[in-house]
């Protein structure tokens, strides 16, 4: 038997819009490969309409697996540089293991949602943080 | 420190891998590690059994996988077992820095078991596959009186 197909699987994550950002929080205490593929899709759905400054809430993700790590990834291939999507207030065990696959060279990370939407209004040339 | 084994098994779906990783990350909070060893223990066997899952077992359910966690005076021990299809082996850690601009989507389970743990090695026996994984714990000395 099959593993349950990602339309079936649950991702809580709770969206709003801030001026022409967009705004993910994930809700989920762990981003695995039993809850990223919804949330894979999810961001392939809203870079699909339109959403191309993104910020993700990872504020509550207190495990973050390579799976987790690859939905990420490929919603920001998904951008082809064509926008941004930036990081929020991972916890230091979850931000090690961006480090740890060299992610947070690749990824905008910030501490808190003011401070990732202003660098999503800014162009990225001027509001690199220090990774 | 005490020492001992214990064996847990799930069913080959990822919705249970979870609960593997919670008993590693309570077990070795207890040793006790500190936070940061007990999450990258749980990262590295999460995803030896996420590996199992999809490689040797192809996204099927109804195989089970066996984690067998051993704790010794100065190590522990983890071996993640399956009897799905041998794989040619651990792909070698490839440089972390050579896909910056363009980072690949997949691939980096491996990459978090070597680098978390002291040992990684993979064997088949033509019936099962086995992945084990080997922490050294620091050595903590008593004084004689």
């Amino acid at each position: 038997m099959h593993a349950p197909p990602v339309e079936n699987m649950i991702m809580e994550l709770q969206e709003r819009i801030d001026g022409d950002a967009l705004v993910a929080t994930v809700l989920e205490s762990r981003l695995d490969a039993s809850s990223a593929p919804a949330l894979k899709k999810r961001m392939a759905a809203l870079i699909k309409d339109g959403h191309h400054r993104l910020a993700l809430d990872l504020s509550a993700v207190e495990f973050i697996d390579s799976s987790g790590l690859s939905a990420m990834v490929s919603a920001l291939r998904q951008l082809q540089g064509d926008g941004d999507l930036v990081l929020i207030a991972p916890r230091n065990t979850v931000l090690s293991m961006f480090k740890l696959t060299r992610l947070d060279r690749v990824f905008r990370i910030f501490p808190d949602q003011t401070q990732a939407l202003a660098a999503l209004a800014s162009p990225i040339s001027q509001c690199a943080p220090d990774r | 420190m005490r020492t001992g084994s214990i064996s847990l098994t799930i069913d080959s779906e990822f919705q249970h891998v979870f609960l593997v990783g919670i008993a590693v990350q309570q077990i070795c909070s207890w040793i006790p590690l500190s936070d940061q060893s007990a999450f990258e223990m749980e990262m590295a066997v999460v995803e030896a059994v996420n590996n199992s899952i999809e490689h040797a077992c192809h996204n099927q359910s109804g195989h089970p996988i066996t984690t067998r966690m051993k704790l010794s005076e100065d190590r522990i021990i983890f071996v993640i077992s399956d009897a799905g299809d041998a794989v040619i082996g651990l792909p070698e850690m490839p440089a972390l820095d050579d896909h910056l601009a363009s980072p690949p989507e997949r691939g980096r389970g491996v990459q978090i078991m070597r680098a978390v743990m002291d040992e990684v090695a993979y064997r088949t026996d033509g019936t099962s596959n086995f992945v084990t994984m080997v922490k050294y714990l620091p050595i903590v000395r008593t004084e004689d009186n």
